[in-house]
């Protein structure tokens, strides 16, 4: 694996705990997030479109259970 | 904040705005918001061009996933919203922000050379950080801004991983090198035997060799275009899209 980074591989390859973030989609969109109980927690929104991060429902933090 | 009003009084609020026009704001920020829900489609919102903005923050994950620690920006992701963008005929151009510490190598190559091969006018900005494999995804778009207090840091390339001690391992990490070295002078204005010398100078990194360069300096050294920010990044985005259409 060729990496071309300005990180230490110590940084990078920490087996810290933690777990990979779900993921989710919806109207074009790639969420990152967590799954509950009531929906979808978005973390992170994914997409290229800038008027998809004034959308108050796509925001960090919304539970939305439209996302699948 | 409590008003207490007396019956049928009304209240005035304590600065003098243009309550019609807030209305109408409003009004066009919540149809805009229900045309998203609606057709997830792209909006023109109200800036002079539809364009698209990508932006490309942590790590370039390539063909391993990092572990969850790393901030990454996963290749799967931005190819097919590049073709996408590229395709569509309501978009008009592509910005590119960059903040990245750079990642794997083929990854960043693959989203630079589909940037570079995009026909659609593609501006990219440096905020931060475009160090290693950043600077060939900075260099990919037709024109490239920098802050400033942006910083790119040119060094050579790593391998992770079990590495057999033969000369046959050095060349093909000159191999490896050598792509991004051509990728760089083909699309700015530094020429492979100056950008050789910034990736193997001595003397600037504590524990590393290569180069830090800052705003100023990566324009001098020609690997990006100009100084500026995000209003310039913009400016020239619209220009390069109106040229296009006339």
């Amino acid at each position: 694996m060729f990496l071309y980074t300005m990180m230490p591989k110590e940084y990078i390859f920490n087996e810290a705990e933690g777990t990979q973030p779900e993921t989710g989609s919806y109207k074009n969109c790639f969420f990152e997030g967590t799954r509950g109980a009531e929906g979808f927690v978005i973390s992170r929104l994914i997409s290229t479109n800038p008027a998809d991060y004034l959308n108050k429902d796509f925001t960090p933090g919304v539970t939305n259970s439209k996302i699948k | 904040m409590v008003i207490h009003m007396k019956k049928n009084e009304t209240y005035a609020p304590p600065f003098t705005t243009e309550p019609e026009q807030d209305e109408d704001d409003c009004e066009e920020i919540d149809d805009q918001q229900e045309k998203i829900k609606e057709t997830g489609s792209v909006t023109a919102a109200n800036g002079k061009h539809p364009i698209h903005c990508l932006t490309v923050i942590g790590q370039i994950e390539g063909h391993f996933i990092l572990p969850p620690q790393n901030k990454t920006t996963k290749y799967e992701h931005v190819i097919p919203q590049l073709v996408a963008i590229e395709e569509s005929p309501e978009i008009k151009g592509l910005l590119v922000i960059l903040n990245t510490v750079g990642g794997d190598v083929e990854a960043g190559l693959a989203i630079a050379e589909l940037i570079a091969g995009m026909k659609k006018p593609v501006v990219s900005l440096v905020l931060g950080g475009g160090h290693s494999i950043g600077v060939p995804l900075a260099v990919s778009a037709k024109r490239s801004f920098i802050t400033p207090s942006a910083t790119m840091t040119v060094h050579p390339v790593r391998m992770n991983g079990i590495i057999l001690g033969v000369p046959q391992t050095f060349t093909y990490f000159d191999k490896m090198q050598e792509r991004i070295v051509r990728f760089v002078s083909e699309n700015s204005k530094i020429t492979q035997d100056n950008f050789r010398k910034l990736m193997t100078n001595v003397g600037e990194l504590a524990t590393d060799v290569g180069t830090i360069l800052d705003g100023q300096r990566a324009v001098e050294e020609g690997i990006i275009d100009s100084l500026g920010s995000l209003s310039d990044a913009i400016a020239c985005l619209y220009s390069l899209i109106e040229e296009g259409e006339s």
